[in-house]
């Protein structure tokens, strides 16, 4: 008894009691990561959006606070609507392709054996490949009186085609440069998924009857690469809402060719309205954000067993 | 009556690595047969080539009378259960076991997402199959299950869901690779009881590969071992325990280990060990060294020293439950470990440290020549240095 009755008189400085010490502990350990977070992500990302609620110009001595009237004018833009569509409907061209694609190529180089290597250099050697760079080959196979495309076309009977030039053929023509800037890379992520799976599931197949090509796909391969899908159509997706390069150098826009990074570019850095192509971002990044949450949460539940 | 599976002259090789030659198998209808073998010796690689999963470069398999060289797995009627089970993890329990039968019975475009739809005959037979499901999965006691998926089974409920999707075909053979090789071992214990309870009742014709010994023992109605792509030997468990054609045999079949002591032939025939005569005359063979097969029940030991006997030293006892398992050293030869099964009660008279006279009977004893292969044997009537 005497003892405990002489504890608190010998330890003057009262000890923090465990949980506090807990708390100081943890709070301690998340400091790091959570300033990383704020000074790369979040603190940009709030200066994003306060300068899209003004009228900021590059050089300019005042500022205005426009409240929400740079988003109004977005929504009024035919520019930016024109933007809007074109990204929508090369997303919604390039995210199945690239995936499908992907997928049928990384099914055909899996089956090699010897070749593979070869195969897997090939589909990913455009990859690699600046686009801008790669651009002007583009604009070359494609030229109308030059290019060997039309070349062929017109070998085959049928009257030329300016790829570049026809408005209406501009956003598929540019589907088509993306593709085949990405299939490469979905179809590395495809084999890496072809590879893991596990030999027995095609054995146990074999055995039940459904050896044939078609079972097997339905009942090991597409299941089975369900989360790989899943990781490359997020990718694709981002990939193909992010489209700049083909634009700025083969379109430069016109004919009604703009997509929404090429708009955002524009009116930033040569209209230099900083405010505006702000608000244009938080659309953008908007965009990104819902698509990638649906998807991660539509397919997740579906992916997952 | 016909055999479940005849195999003739089944030979294989994966580049030039030779893996299985000239296998020569039968087996009758309701037999349990274990492939076994140290691992790489081929029991796989036949099991799938009975099974269709591989081809064999020459050789024919008959599976119920009907040579099936160039069927595919299905067109065989086999069931297999794998090591890793192998279930689809995206279907439910009841999906996995379904699948058999649903490639047997709706064709391709009646079973094609949406396209399915279509198909009036779709529902009854499917309900048709459900039935069939249930009744398994009541044999097998995983009606429970059957709305799960495989991730959220345990080992032994996934390998019962397995021998489900095995048993809804009603296959003429069921093949297994190693089954119980992924439980843990009370488990294992309690699955070789099922298998072999399920395989009297369904009364079906087993090819079992195991590199377990023990379950090859314990549930199988004959064993053939392997060997470096070679048929080792073919027999009952009794048999190879008690008559193992070869040291390999020897070696592979009975836990603990047989005990291998060199020894040597004189010309007349005797065995002997060291210099001691064993009282075991060798049938035939010239003289020169050869090894003594004991197992380790058979051995005796001898408190008395008597100069007649090879001694050995006890190092360590160790506690089995009913057995206690002596560790000794042969004294002429410290290169030479001996173990000795002991009935527990009978324990307590030895002692580490103390050296010991081996005894064994004649009779039980296992002579095999240099190259390995099993010598017949002759005991003396009078007996040296032996007590049984």
């Amino acid at each position: 008894m005497t003892t405990l009755a002489l504890a608190p008189a010998l330890d003057r400085v009262p000890r923090r009691s465990r949980p506090a010490r807990e708390w100081l502990a943890g709070t301690l350990f998340v400091v790091p990561a959570t300033v990383l977070l704020l000074a790369i992500i979040l603190a940009p990302l709030l200066c994003l959006l306060v300068l899209s609620l003004t009228d900021y110009e590059i050089g300019a001595l005042q500022i205005r606070w426009l409240g929400l009237g740079n988003f109004e004018k977005a929504l009024s833009d035919p520019v930016f609507r024109r933007a809007m569509g074109n990204t929508l409907l090369y997303v919604a061209l390039v995210l199945p392709g690239g995936v499908l694609l992907g997928l049928l190529v990384a099914l055909l180089v899996h089956g090699r054996t010897r070749s593979r290597g070869f195969y897997e250099v090939a589909y990913f050697l455009p990859v690699t490949a600046t686009l801008i760079a790669m651009a002007a080959v583009w604009q070359f196979l494609l030229h109308p009186k030059l290019g060997p495309i039309n070349g062929m076309l017109k070998a085959a009977g049928f009257s030329e085609i300016a790829f570049l030039s026809e408005p209406s053929l501009l956003i598929p023509t540019l589907t088509v440069i993306g593709l085949w800037n990405l299939i490469g890379f979905n179809m590395i992520l495809f084999l890496a998924g072809l590879t893991a799976i596990p030999r027995d599931l095609y054995d146990a197949a074999e055995i039940d009857g459904a050896g044939g090509p078609i079972d097997r796909f339905l009942t090991v391969t597409w299941p089975q690469l369900a989360p790989t899908t899943m990781f490359v159509a997020v990718t694709t997706s981002i990939t193909a809402f992010k489209v700049f390069d083909t634009v700025a150098v083969l379109t430069r826009g016109r004919d009604g060719s703009e997509v929404l990074l090429y708009a955002i570019y524009l009116e930033g850095f040569q209209y230099f309205k900083m405010g505006y192509s702000a608000a244009l971002t938080v659309i953008f990044l908007g965009f990104m954000l819902a698509f990638s949450v649906f998807q991660a949460f539509q397919l997740d539940r579906r992916v997952h067993y | 009556m016909e055999h479940s599976l005849e195999l003739a002259r089944i030979s294989k090789a994966f580049g030039k690595a030779g893996v299985l030659s000239e296998i020569d198998l039968t087996v009758a209808p309701g037999e349990f047969l274990s492939l076994v073998g140290p691992s790489g010796c081929g029991k796989s690689t036949l099991l799938r080539i009975i099974a269709g999963l591989e081809r064999q470069d020459a050789g024919h398999v008959r599976i119920a009378g009907r040579a099936v060289d160039g069927l595919s797995p299905r067109a065989r009627n086999i069931a297999m259960v794998f090591q890793n089970y192998a279930l689809y993890p995206h279907m439910s329990a009841a999906e996995n076991i379904a699948l058999p039968l649903m490639v047997d019975r709706l064709s391709l475009a009646e079973r094609l997402p949406l396209l399915r739809y279509l198909s009036p005959r779709r529902k009854r037979i499917e309900a048709a199959i459900a039935g069939e499901i249930g009744a398994v999965a009541g044999a097998l006691q995983i009606e429970p299950l059957l709305a799960r998926k495989p991730g959220q089974l345990s080992g032994g409920q996934r390998q019962r869901v397995a021998l489900a999707r095995a048993m809804v075909r009603k296959p003429s053979l069921f093949l297994m690779d190693e089954p119980l090789s992924n439980l843990d071992a009370q488990l294992r214990v309690h699955m070789r009881d099922e298998l072999t309870d399920l395989h009297r009742r369904l009364g079906a014709t087993f090819v079992y590969v195991t590199h377990d010994q023990i379950e090859a023992m314990t549930m199988s109605t004959r064993i053939a071992m392997l060997d470096g792509g070679r048929l080792a030997q073919i027999g009952t468990p009794t048999e190879l325990y008690e008559r193992p054609a070869s040291l390999i045999v020897a070696r592979f079949i009975g836990s603990p280990a047989i005990n291998i002591l060199p020894a040597r032939l004189d010309p007349q025939g005797h065995v002997l060990l060291g210099s001691l005569p064993t009282g075991l005359l060798a049938a035939e063979g010239e003289a020169g060294p050869v090894s003594l097969g004991l197992r380790p029940e058979h051995i005796r030991l001898h408190a008395v020293c008597d100069r007649a006997m090879p001694m050995a030293t006890l190092r360590r006892s160790e506690h089995h439950g009913a057995d206690r398992l002596l560790h000794l050293d042969l004294v002429e030869d410290r290169q030479t470990g001996l173990i000795v099964r002991i009935p527990q009660d009978e324990t307590t008279q030895y002692q580490p440290g103390e050296t010991y006279g081996i005894g064994f009977a004649p009779d039980k004893a296992h002579l095999f020549d240099p190259s390995g292969l099993r010598m017949a044997t002759r005991t003396l009537p009078a007996r040296i240095g032996a007590a049984a």
